[in-house]
């Protein structure tokens, strides 16, 4: 560690003025995140107290109190939107760790194909998820997309994808499992790399199997890796909004529908912001309890 | 070499003069914006008539367009917000009820200029920038009326006439139903379902709401006209229930389906056209059974928040006059909504001519700040019954206390037409 002339004496006159320096510094950070993350959370939870329709103004503003929480949890779309989001996060997630790490174990070698093969298999994170919706749509397609054409051409029928209930959610947790799946590859590739090598000559001197290496020396070591990753890609799946939007809408019926959608709809569709406002505050409680659930079990690192 | 020097200067500052004054139209040097919807019809009317206008006045129009549920979006935030962005807005007539008092009346300037308002069809009109106490503050640019596409061949070569009841048509899809081709389609999708529903309900004599905005179809006719559409699942592609306008478009033009249910503005044109369609000449246009299918009207407004009213209301003038909507009818199938653009346009197209009959008598939806969320609420409740997740009972009673609901929120202080 750099010794700097900050540190230089322990005397209480420095060390006051050594904290000064380090909140001086924080301090543009902090007012950022005051600014655009705090106070509009403080201020929707104002707005959501409230019954307000931002572009039909002559529509009664009026104080409800928590009647937009009551009425939020007791709203059938919105209960409805929750389950689907869960659903989408345990199915999406899940599917994206599993292939993504089993890519991740093929690819993390040194050679120089691999290098090469590496960046290409990141394309799909790269391109916006606007422009992933409208390309997936194309190939979803009942009669001119590619996926029943390949369907048709194996000796299979055309699938209904995204005018059924039940294939329209596998189309979009498939959709999303085509665009994030690299985010896993790219983090446990990392991961991989930078695991040490003495467990794996010891585990190859007493003779391990190459599952039993995997087993009781990679996974172990990985696992604190593996649970951030997947709850970070968790809580980024719970923000799934432009695929949605550009492939269904949230149909048929209800059977895509997200809580975002759901906000969005409430908010800027109908511009009952005080109702979104409570959604949005009661999704933000739903995905806090998720995340925390999830960090908690992941688990103490393995000292080597 | 002084001398030179300024006689230079002074030339060359009288000729940049002169050119400026040669280059001066009307509103040189102005710029407005424009907002349309995008569909390859409103909007391609648009920047014909932006570069036109442009040529004509030396005012620079930008156009910008977005697809109708993000039109809604991008333009009600831009109204809530008091946006000084967009000089002229196309907006739909539905929209007319949460929207309609952010718009620049314009009964003077139609007095002052002597605007030929009357010459617009009246049932038009009157569901397209007219507020009930008589404010104008919109003029109607294109209106369209659902009807049936269909196909001459087909139907010549099987003996078969367009339907007048909703039964016939049902029969004639079960008909010209084949394993290769449907025999009809319609838009599925969740946004659009709740106009066919309705016009089943209509035909069958039903009526949407009493005058003091009652809830009038939570009965058996009601969930009768929803069973009448959901059996027409079975006689449309597969994919149907994902369809949107376009792709009903795509359907018929490729000949995937033999009748179509949609709007024709949005159809016509790539029917028509011999480098998409392949049913060219094959193929008619006849009125919903039971007389008269949604309207879908759209007119040019002016925000109270404009930066330049005077340039918009020419521009407005500009592409309403009717030799411009006849431009735009030959071009991409937009629908004039001036009788003395269709007096010249019936008799250059025969086919069109009960067109204007039918959009003075086309019904609308309600035009009250709370129709987005009833149309929303009901399209939920109609594609949950057309995938089989409820029942059309449940969807209907569902329907109407939404609806109940919502209208007692804000009773609206006039009586709705009874329909």
């Amino acid at each position: 560690m750099a010794v700097s002339s900050l540190s230089a004496g322990t005397s209480r006159r420095w060390k006051n003025r050594r904290t000064l320096v380090y909140l001086l510094f924080l301090l543009p950070a902090v007012l950022v995140l005051v600014a655009t993350s705090l106070y509009p959370l403080l201020y929707a939870l104002g707005v959501s107290l409230t019954r307000w329709n931002l572009l039909s103004l002559w529509l009664p503003r009026t104080w409800v109190g928590l009647g937009n929480y009551v009425k939020v949890l007791q709203d059938p779309t919105f209960l409805t939107s929750l389950a689907n989001t869960f659903l989408f996060i345990v199915a999406s997630v899940g599917l994206e760790f599993l292939i993504g790490f089993g890519i991740a174990l093929l690819v993390s070698g040194e050679s120089r194909s691999l290098k090469i093969i590496r960046p290409v298999l990141l394309i799909p994170m790269m391109l916006p998820p606007v422009v992933v919706g409208v390309l997936w749509r194309m190939l979803w397609h009942t009669k001119y997309g590619l996926v029943n054409y390949a369907l048709v051409r194996l000796g299979g029928t055309a699938v209904p994808w995204l005018a059924s209930a039940t294939h329209a959610k596998i189309a979009v947790v498939l959709s999303d499992v085509w665009e994030w799946t690299p985010f896993f590859i790219l983090v446990l590739v990392a991961a991989l790399q930078s695991l040490p090598q003495e467990p794996y000559e010891v585990a190859q001197i007493d003779g391990a199997s190459r599952w039993q290496t995997f087993r009781y020396v990679t996974w172990p070591l990985l696992k604190p890796m593996v649970a951030i990753v997947v709850a970070l890609r968790a809580m980024d799946a719970a923000k799934v909004f432009d695929l949605i939007y550009v492939l269904t809408q949230g149909g048929p019926g209800l059977s895509t529908e997200v809580t975002t959608l759901f906000i969005y709809k409430q908010g800027l569709k109908f511009f009952e912001v005080g109702y979104a406002s409570a959604g949005a505050w009661v999704y933000l409680i739903f995905i806090l309890t998720f995340s925390w659930l999830l960090l908690r079990r992941r688990g103490a690192g393995v000292q080597v | 070499m002084k001398r030179t020097t300024i006689a230079l200067a002074v030339a060359a500052m009288v000729i940049l003069a002169a050119t400026q004054a040669l280059a001066a139209g009307e509103f040189a040097g102005r710029e407005i914006t424009v907002l349309f919807m995008s569909s390859g019809t409103y909007d391609a009317s648009a920047r014909l008539a932006a570069a036109e206008f442009e040529a004509l006045t030396g005012a620079k129009v930008n156009v910008v367009d977005a697809p109708w549920t993000a039109l809604h979006e991008k333009l009600g935030i831009a109204l809530a917000t008091g946006s000084r962005d967009y000089d002229v807005v196309s907006v739909e007539g539905m929209w007319d009820g949460e929207m309609g008092p952010y718009f620049e009346p314009l009964n003077d300037l139609i007095e002052r200029d002597g605007f030929p308002y009357d010459d617009f069809i009246p049932g038009v009109a009157k569901n397209a920038g007219q507020a009930a106490d008589g404010t104008i503050f919109g003029i109607p640019h294109a209106a369209d009326a659902v009807a049936i596409f269909y196909r001459t061949d087909l139907f010549a070569e099987l003996g078969l006439k367009p339907p007048t009841t909703y039964d016939e048509y049902a029969e004639l899809a079960r008909i010209l139903h084949t394993s290769k081709r449907a025999g009809t389609v319609f838009a599925g999708v969740r946004e659009q379902l709740l106009k066919y529903w309705i016009t089943r309900y209509r035909a069958m004599g039903g009526v949407m709401l009493s005058p003091d905005w009652k809830v009038q179809f939570n009965n058996e006719k009601g969930v009768q006209a929803l069973e009448q559409l959901k059996a027409m699942k079975d006689y449309a592609p597969a994919g149907v229930m994902s369809y949107d306008n376009p792709d009903v478009a795509i359907a018929f033009v490729n000949g995937d389906a033999a009748m179509a249910e949609t709007w024709p503005s949005l159809t016509l044109g790539m029917a028509s056209d011999p480098a998409q369609s392949s049913v060219v000449g094959k193929f008619a246009i006849a009125p919903v059974p039971g007389g008269s299918g949604e309207m879908s009207t759209w007119h040019l407004s002016i925000p109270k928040t404009a930066r330049n009213k005077d340039v918009a209301w020419e521009f407005i003038k500009f592409m309403t006059s009717t030799d411009n909507q006849l431009r735009y009818q030959r071009e991409f199938g937009v629908n004039p909504t001036r009788y003395s653009a269709w007096e010249i346009l019936a008799k250059e197209k025969p086919e069109l001519a009960g067109v204007p009959q039918a959009l003075n008598t086309a019904w609308a939806f309600p035009r009250i700040p709370q129709w987005p969320q009833m149309y929303d609420a009901a399209n939920i409740q109609l594609s949950q019954a057309m995938s089989g997740q409820i029942s059309c009972e449940a969807a209907v009673r569902s329907i109407a206390n939404t609806w109940t609901e919502l209208i007692n929120q804000l009773k609206p202080d006039f009586a709705w037409r009874g329909d």
